[in-house]
Order: structure tokens, then C-alpha cells, then sequence
């Protein structure tokens, strides 16, 4: 995990019981996580600002940043805690951004998991075999034909792919899916 | 040998033999067991063989797969007799021995542990390895089951789509902090809901690695690099607002001309209307009131211009008139010291003298205080030098300090780093050690080998004992023999020497000859029942071996399954016959 200095210094303001009071603190704490966990509630930052709203909105964007970073690379509480130490930012809020941290882990990770561009995932498929007698070009065909749906789910979206083929090249797709989990498998050995 | 049979037995289980619990020892094993844990001891250490783990009906097939599994346990480097009918027909101590060699052969775990890597593209590969094998793992599910977990993993939602966030920069100007504090919305306000992610990773690579593309963010890089050094950095901000100003001048002209051109088409439009509806009219409004606009907007232009034109001129001619007053002071000045010169001129010589001792007076006074400034001077720049001498020792010390201070950092960090690598290192190996099966046996076996070292070390002391037994008692017999050799050939000197003369002592030499020889007879005669003994025994231990062996129970089974082969034989040909038929 890398923070930029800027960032760094903001997360520093934290520390300053002078400028943000403990019930601030513990409010812009939730309304951060609130937010990284795409659940925004009642409070928003703005009933927060009390005198120095140019500080608020800067240290609740480094808060932001520093738990999506934390986030990003699997962090565990320990980790986070001394990353922190090693740019110099400890102290009992710290330790408590950390436990926050720690309790909606698994939220904030499933949350950035779905963010992206991927491929779609295959989730399953139905076939049906059919038998050509005739075409319009031969008299008698006499070819059974595998008429293929895959369902694929793309943004959360089901996208079905149809397709009709022959006998061979049905198993050659088959031998090309094993192929392919052989090589998954081989990855998962070593 | 039940130590042995013990350790076979534990170590097969391991590789996932199903031993059952009842089987203590190795003449307890079937044959089906034996082939399956070959089977799976050989799939271990030479993986790909593919035997079948399962033995075959078939009678001619299994003959084959007692031959493959011989061959390969020779392929394996296996010195002692082997061959099918070591599985098919097994007898205990050739099992005991192959499978001592196949379970010695196994991969030991410990070798695998010891030298883990623990680089970084290691264990990344090593966590990819596991999620694999944990999602191959995982069984199908209909995609309408499909909530969370890992059947969702990888499947993304919501596109990333970022935008740039406005954060507060500190150490910005006035206008700068009133936008921040008044103005700027935060970030959740800045980006949407499902934007808000994607924008924060961005801001901060951007942060993180940006590199300034235009003009004005380089400037700002160039300031904030400054700033980190601790410079004031007005001149550049106001070099900042000139850009901007530059830049905001561009752009309006460009609006200009662009408005300009839709203006220029307009007049043709005009006269062509020949009825003018309202809409019309007003629209004709509008345009006479743009053009005045335009007219207006360029007066205004002309004006600025002729007002930037008319400020140039005033510029020059306030210089020219300092220049002018300039000249005026000094002309005055000179006027003045002609005019006092003139009041001095009647009486001179009366007036020089008075103007040299004023002279004089002026430079004795010049001299004193020069001496006094002197005298002042001397002792306070002593002191200054001394102060300075003082500071620059202290400013040393503490640069001595400051340097101490960052090599304890350094050294900290590094500290750190090695914790953190340590701490990684534990983890692991914690892991590993609950991945290690639980070994309840360890002990209780180390127990039993060193039982069992003790015991040997016993036998050996033993039989050094009896070995310096019969050394000792052949090292008699050796002496003894000696012995009587003398006497024998001395006596048989002393007698013969006197046999010539004497009766009696003739016969005495008779006597001893007979006695000499059945003596060394019944000697030999001992020794060959020893030997005869030791033959015994010999026989009797190959007996036994050929006893355990139980031939006659194996005798058996290959003659029943001499038999089925015939069988089996006489069906294929009735087959084959009733096809040719």
C-alpha cells in the first residue's frame, strides 16, 4: 500500500484533539465507513463541519482514501497498524480507525470487489440434440447437430449465447474445456 | 518386527491406504491390499505410472499388474528378489522388506517445508494456488443461488468509471481557503454513490504517480516542490494568476469569434423575410440589440485600448518629469553654495583662516571619536567572535544530533521492516505447523527406537563377550596343543633312546604311539560334531525360513489359479470356436 504525502498529512490532522473533537471524530469515522460500504445513512458530512469545514472535507477524503487503499490490498488490522507506524501515524484514534477498520473488512473488500471491467462468467449452460435429415442442398443430411445456450452473466446481467454445432466440433470444444482445467488445476498444485 | 509392521502400517494409512484397524501386522494384509498400497506408494514417488489401485478379475491381468508393479519397483533401484509372485503370492518377510524400501522412498514432508520460499512472487503465487484450489473445490450451484461468496468472486457489477475529485491543497491563498471552506463540496458529493470508489483509487494513484501534463498543474508541481523545501513562493503564484489570466483572455476571444460568426450570415437573412410575423420581429429585436451589443463591445475595446494607449503616455511623462525635478534639486543645491561663497568673498583672507581652523577643529573631533568608535568596537567585536564561535560549535552538536537521530530512524525502520518479516515468517510457519498432521505417535516411536538402539547396544556387548570367550579358550587350546607337542616329541626322544636296550621300554614306545594317535582321533572326532552341530543349526534356520514362506498355502493358490486360467483358457477357445462354427 503506498499513500501519497499530501494524503499522509491530512490522516495526521486526526491526531489533533484541538482541531477535531472526539465526537467529530467518531462521527466522521462512521460516515466514512458509511460510505466506503456504499450504505450512506441519515448524517452527512456537512453536520459535521462546526468551524472548520475545509479540514473536515480534506481529512474525511484521506480517511476515505486510506480505507479503500487498506482495502484494496487485503489488509488485515495488524497490517494497517503498522503500515501506519511505519509513515509515522499512531496514537489511540489510530487504534481505533484500525478496529473500524477491521470490523467492516469483509464489507469494504466485497464492495471493491465489485467494481471492474471483467469478462462474463459463464454460469451455465443447456443443450439440446437435434437430428438433420434434409437441407436444401443435400437430400439426405443425416447429421445429429448440438444446439448449445450458454447463460453468461455480465454487470450483473444475463446474457445467453446460442450456438449449433456438430458432433466433432462439440468435442473439441470439450477437449479444449478440459485442456483448460487441467491448466487451472495444474496452477492450483503448485 | 512389530515395530517394523507398526511403522508400515501408520505410514501407509498416511498416504491414504484404508488399513483396517484390526490389521496389526503384515501377514494380516490380503492381497488386494498389498496391490493397493503398492499401488499408492508407487503413484507417489513416480507420479503418472497409472496403475489401477484395484485388483483385476482376471487372472491373466493380474499376472501383468504384479509384473508392472516388480518392474517398477526395480526401475526404483529395489536390489533384492522380486517379481509378480512377490504381490500375488505374498510371503511376510519379502513384503517386510519391499515395503521398507517403497515407504523409505517416499517424499518426506520436512524436505518440502524447509526450503519454502518466502519472497513476495512466492507467496503470491502461492495464495493464487490456494483460492484456485479452494473455488475448484466448491461445488456447482444454478446461477439463481448465486448471492455472495466465491461463485460471485470476479463478477463485477458496476463498471469503474472515475472522475476527478477537487480536494482542499494546503497552503493555497485567500480566495483559495474561502472556496474550500465555503464552496467546495465534499467528496461524496463530488462523485455519486458508485462513482465514489473508483474516483478514490484514482485521486490517489494520481497522487501517487501523476505526472503534470499541462502548463499550469507543472507550475503547481514546480510550487509544491519548493514548498517542501521550505521556500516563499509569492513570484510564482502571481506568474500563476497571469497564466490564468492569459488563458481566461484566450478564451474569451475565442468566444467572441465564435459568437461572430452566426452575426455575419444574419444581415443577408433580413431583407429577404418579405412578411414580418411577431416571432420574426422580435427575432430581428434580438439581433439589432446583439449588434448594438457588438457595436458596443467594440467601442469599448477601442476604448480600452486608447486607455491602455493613454497610460503608456502618462507612464512616460511622470519619468520625464522626475527626471526634470531631479535636475531642479541639483541646480538649486548648486546655486546655494555659489551664493554663500559670494557673502564669504569681501574680507577672504580673514575668512579662510577662520574656515581652516574650523577645518582643523573638525578633523581633531573626527580623530577622537574615530578613536573612542575604536575602543567601543574593539571588545564588542571580540565578544561577537566568541558568540559566534560558540554558536557554531552548538549548531554542530546538534547537526551531530540531527544525524544520530536519522540513523536511529533508519535503523528503526529497518527494524521494523525485519519485525514485519518475522512476524510474516511466524505466520507461516504457525500455518504449516497446523497443516502438519498431528503425530501422536512421534513420541511413543522415538520411545521404541531408542528402546529398541538400547537393546541392540545390549546384543552387541553380548556377543563381544562371547567373541573374547572363544578367543580366549582358542588361544588355550592353541597353548595346550603347543604343549603337548613338546612333551610328545620330548618323551618320544627320551623313550626311543632307550628302547634300543630296553624291553619295557619298547613297549611304553608302543603304547605311546597308540595313545598319541587315538588321542588326536578323538580329537578330530570332536570337532566334527561341532561342525556337524553348527550344520544342524544351518538347516534347521533355512527350514524355518522356508517354513514362513508357507509354499504349501501358495502352492495352492497358484494351482487354483492355474487352474481358472485353464478355465478361463478352455471358455475363450469354446467361444472362439462357436464363432468360427
Amino acid at each position: 500500500m503506498e499513500l501519497s504525502k499530501r494524503t499522509i498529512k491530512g490522516l495526521s490532522y486526526l491526531q489533533n484533539v484541538n482541531v477535531i473533537s472526539d465526537e467529530t471524530f467518531g462521527k466522521l469515522v462512521e460516515i466514512t465507513i458509511s460510505h466506503v460500504c456504499e450504505k450512506p445513512d441519515a448524517i452527512s458530512v456537512s453536520q459535521i463541519y462546526g468551524s472548520k469545514p475545509d479540514i473536515i472535507k480534506a481529512v474525511f477524503a484521506d480517511l476515505t482514501i486510506l480505507l479503500v487503499e487498506a482495502g484494496r490490498h487485503s489488509y488485515d488490522k495488524e497490517k494497517l497498524s503498522n503500515y501506519l507506524q511505519s509513515v509515522q501515524i499512531s496514537g489511540p484514534r489510530i487504534d481505533k480507525i484500525c478496529e473500524s477498520y477491521s470490523k467492516y473488512r469483509t464489507t469494504i473488500k466485497r464492495c471493491l470487489e465489485n467494481i471492474g471491467t471483467s469478462l462474463p462468467h459463464v454460469v451455465d449452460v443447456s443443450w439440446c440434440l437435434d437430428y438433420c435429415i434434409k437441407s436444401n442442398t443435400e437430400n439426405s443430411v443425416g447429421m445429429p447437430l448440438y444446439h448449445i445456450r450458454l447463460s453468461t452473466i455480465k454487470q450483473s446481467e444475463t446474457i445467453f449465447l446460442k450456438f449449433t454445432c456438430t458432433t466433432q466440433q462439440l468435442q473439441e470444444l470439450v477437449y479444449k474445456l478440459k485442456d483448460a482445467v487441467r491448466h487451472v488445476e495444474k496452477i492450483a498444485n503448485t | 518386527m512389530e515395530e517394523v509392521d507398526n511403522i508400515i502400517i501408520h505410514s501407509l494409512r498416511q498416504i491414504g491406504c484404508d488399513v483396517e484397524d484390526n490389521i496389526t501386522n503384515l501377514s494380516g494384509f490380503q492381497t488386494e491390499l498389498v496391490i493397493d498400497a503398492t499401488v499408492r506408494c508407487l503413484n507417489i514417488i513416480r507420479p503418472g505410472l497409472g496403475l489401477s489401485t484395484v485388483l483385476p478379475e482376471n487372472m491373466t491381468a493380474r499376472f501383468r499388474l504384479g509384473a508392472a508393479l516388480a518392474q517398477a519397483c526395480l526401475d526404483l533401484g529395489y536390489k533384492g528378489d522380486i517379481g509378480y509372485q512377490t504381490f500375488l503370492y505374498s510371503s511376510e518377510v519379502d513384503l517386510r522388506r519391499v515395503f521398507m524400501f517403497l515407504i523409505e522412498k517416499l517424499p518426506k514432508e520436512c524436505d518440502k517445508s524447509l526450503n519454502e520460499p518466502t519472497s513476495r512472487i512466492a507467496l503470491l503465487e502461492k495464495s493464487i494456488a490456494s483460492t484456485v484450489a479452494k473455488d475448484l473445490s466448491s461445488s456447482w450451484l444454478p446461477p439463481y443461488c448465486h448471492k455472495q461468496g466465491p461463485h460471485c468472486r470476479g463478477r463485477t457489477t458496476t463498471a469503474y468509471n472515475s472522475i476527478e475529485l477537487d480536494l482542499p491543497i494546503a497552503g493555497k491563498d485567500e480566495d483559495f481557503q474561502n472556496y474550500y471552506i465555503h464552496y467546495q463540496r465534499p467528496i461524496n458529493e463530488q462523485a455519486s454513490n458508485q462513482r465514489l470508489l473508483p474516483s478514490v483509487i484514482s485521486h490517489n494513484a494520481r497522487l501517487i504517480y501523476g505526472k503534470p501534463t499541462d502548463i499550469l498543474e507543472k507550475l503547481d508541481w514546480l510550487n509544491e516542490q519548493k514548498e517542501e523545501f521550505g521556500e516563499a513562493v509569492h513570484e510564482n503564484q502571481e506568474i500563476l494568476s497571469r497564466f490564468t489570466l492569459n488563458e481566461r483572455l484566450q478564451f474569451a476571444k475565442d468566444n467572441i469569434t465564435e459568437e461572430k460568426s452566426p452575426f455575419t450570415e444574419s444581415p443577408v437573412k433580413t431583407p429577404v423575410g418579405v412578411s414580418l410575423t411577431k416571432e420574426e420581429k422580435q427575432e430581428l429585436a434580438v439581433e439589432n440589440a446583439k449588434m448594438e451589443c457588438e457595436t458596443l463591445r467594440n467601442t469599448t475595446e477601442e476604448l480600452q485600448t486608447e486607455i491602455r494607449k493613454l497610460n503608456v503616455k502618462l507612464a512616460q511623462l511622470t519619468t520625464t518629469r522626475q527626471a526634470e525635478e531631479k535636475e531642479l534639486a541639483v541646480r538649486q543645491e548648486q546655486r546655494r553654495i555659489k551664493a554663500r561663497t559670494y557673502d564669504l568673498l569681501p574680507d577672504g583672507e580673514e575668512n579662510i583662516k577662520k574656515l581652516e581652523a574650523a577645518i582643523e577643529a573638525g578633523a581633531n573631533k573626527l580623530i577622537h571619536l574615530a578613536n573612542q568608535w575604536e575602543r567601543h568596537r574593539g571588545p564588542l567585536i571580540e565578544k561577537y567572535r566568541d558568540e559566534r564561535a560558540k554558536y557554531s560549535s552548538k549548531a554542530s552538536a546538534s547537526q551531530k544530533k540531527v544525524d544520530e537521530l536519522k540513523i536511529l530512524r533508519d535503523r528503526e525502520q529497518e527494524l521494523l521492516e525485519e519485525l514485519r518479516n518475522k512476524d510474516q515468517q511466524y505466520a507461516q510457519l504457525m500455518a504449516d505447523v497446523q497443516k502438519l498432521p498431528k503425530e501422536i505417535n512421534r513420541s511413543a516411536y522415538t520411545q521404541r527406537i531408542l528402546e529398541i538402539i538400547n537393546n541392540v547396544r545390549k546384543q552387541r556387548d553380548e556377543i563381544d563377550k562371547v567373541l573374547a570367550d572363544t578367543r580366549k579358550i582358542q588361544k588355550e587350546i592353541n597353548t595346550l596343543t603347543g604343549r603337548l607337542e613338546r612333551s610328545f616329541t620330548v618323551v618320544d626322544e627320551l623313550i626311543f633312546r632307550d628302547a634300543r636296550s630296553n624291553e619295557a621300554s619298547r613297549k611304553a614306545y608302543k603304547l605311546l604311539a597308540t595313545l598319541h594317535s587315538d588321542c588326536s582321533e578323538l580329537v578330530d572326532l570332536v570337532e566334527e560334531t561341532g561342525a556337524t552341530i553348527r550344520e544342524i543349526r544351518d538347516l534347521e534356520e533355512q527350514i524355518d525360513s522356508e517354513s514362513t514362506k508357507n509354499v504349501g498355502a501358495n502352492l495352492e493358490r497358484i494351482t487354483a489359479d492355474l487352474k481358472q486360467m485353464k478355465q478361463e483358457t478352455a471358455i475363450l477357445t469354446a467361444q472362439l470356436q462357436n464363432k468360427n462354427s
